[in-house]
């Protein structure tokens, strides 16, 4: 599957999704004006490729500095289908970053972090 | 004294301009950065709400009765309230989803995430509460969030 890279729009969060590497980031702001038609071709994308079962290492990082309910949602998406993958005794690095200071992402990450059993995130502020 | 009122019309090709003029009001008051992102996460979500149920109602005009206000509620508080048209059929399953928000223990329960970020960022408390309106079969439903 080709890599893909979209730049951070106004709204819209600088995603990676390096399929060669097994890297994928999500940078930035998310709240795009037409939720469905920014979110939907990486939830499709990703998912897809999950489930070819990829024989390499991954590693997801969230890196978001405001994300929207639509937003979680592809989020939670990701995560369940990441855990999922867990069964094949991959190596899966899941990093949940918040600027430092901000209770409602740190908690989200940490709500969210509790809600798996196979996987583990990382809660990690930064600045 | 209202810092910023909205209203409407609520749909995509508003939303942009709205959540930077919101933005920029939110700059020049003097919350802090908590609150900032608070109150935008609920403006965002709000705005998306409203406009996903004034988007399915027949009604022509949604001027006047859909509406966001900001408002200093006290001296380091703020409260965000919106209220929009909802079929009066709607009230009850609302009200359940909203009185099932205090109980939920899941972040990933999707189908109220929207109102589930509402309550998040509320850091005081969410309020909401169903009123008459003008038209027989639709209610006005109020709801604020309180940061």
């Amino acid at each position: 599957m080709e890599n893909i890279y979209l730049p951070a729009g106004e709204r819209t969060p600088e995603v990676t999704l390096d399929f060669d590497a097994g890297r994928f980031y999500f940078i930035g702001e998310s709240y795009p004006e037409n939720p469905e038609e920014f979110l939907e071709p990486i939830r499709a994308q990703l998912g897809d490729w999950l489930k070819l079962l990829p024989s390499h290492d991954l590693d997801f990082q969230f890196k978001f500095t405001h994300l929207d309910s639509p937003s979680i949602k592809l989020v939670l998406d990701i995560i369940e289908e990441i855990e999922e993958l867990n069964h094949h005794n991959k190596s899966i690095t899941v990093a949940w970053y918040y600027p430092s200071g901000n209770r409602t992402l740190k908690e989200l990450g940490e709500e969210i972090a509790s809600e798996l059993s196979r996987i583990r995130i990382a809660i990690i502020p930064h600045n | 004294m209202n810092a910023y009122c909205y209203e409407g019309p609520f749909c995509s090709e508003y939303f942009t301009d709205e959540s930077i003029k919101f933005r920029e009001i939110l700059r020049s008051l003097k919350c802090d950065d908590q609150q900032a992102y608070d109150l935008f996460s609920s403006f965002i979500e709000l705005f998306h709400n409203i406009a996903q149920h004034a988007a399915k109602l027949p009604l022509q005009n949604d001027a006047f009765i859909n509406s966001i206000t900001l408002v200093h509620s006290d001296e380091k508080h703020y409260s965000l309230k919106a209220q929009n048209l909802i079929p009066s059929y709607q009230e009850q399953a609302l009200q359940k989803r909203l009185l099932s928000l205090n109980s939920l223990s899941k972040a990933k329960q999707h189908s109220v995430l929207g109102l589930y970020l509402l309550m998040k960022s509320s850091r005081q408390a969410l309020t909401w509460t169903f009123t008459k309106s003008k038209f027989s079969a639709y209610k006005i439903f109020n709801l604020a969030v309180h940061c």
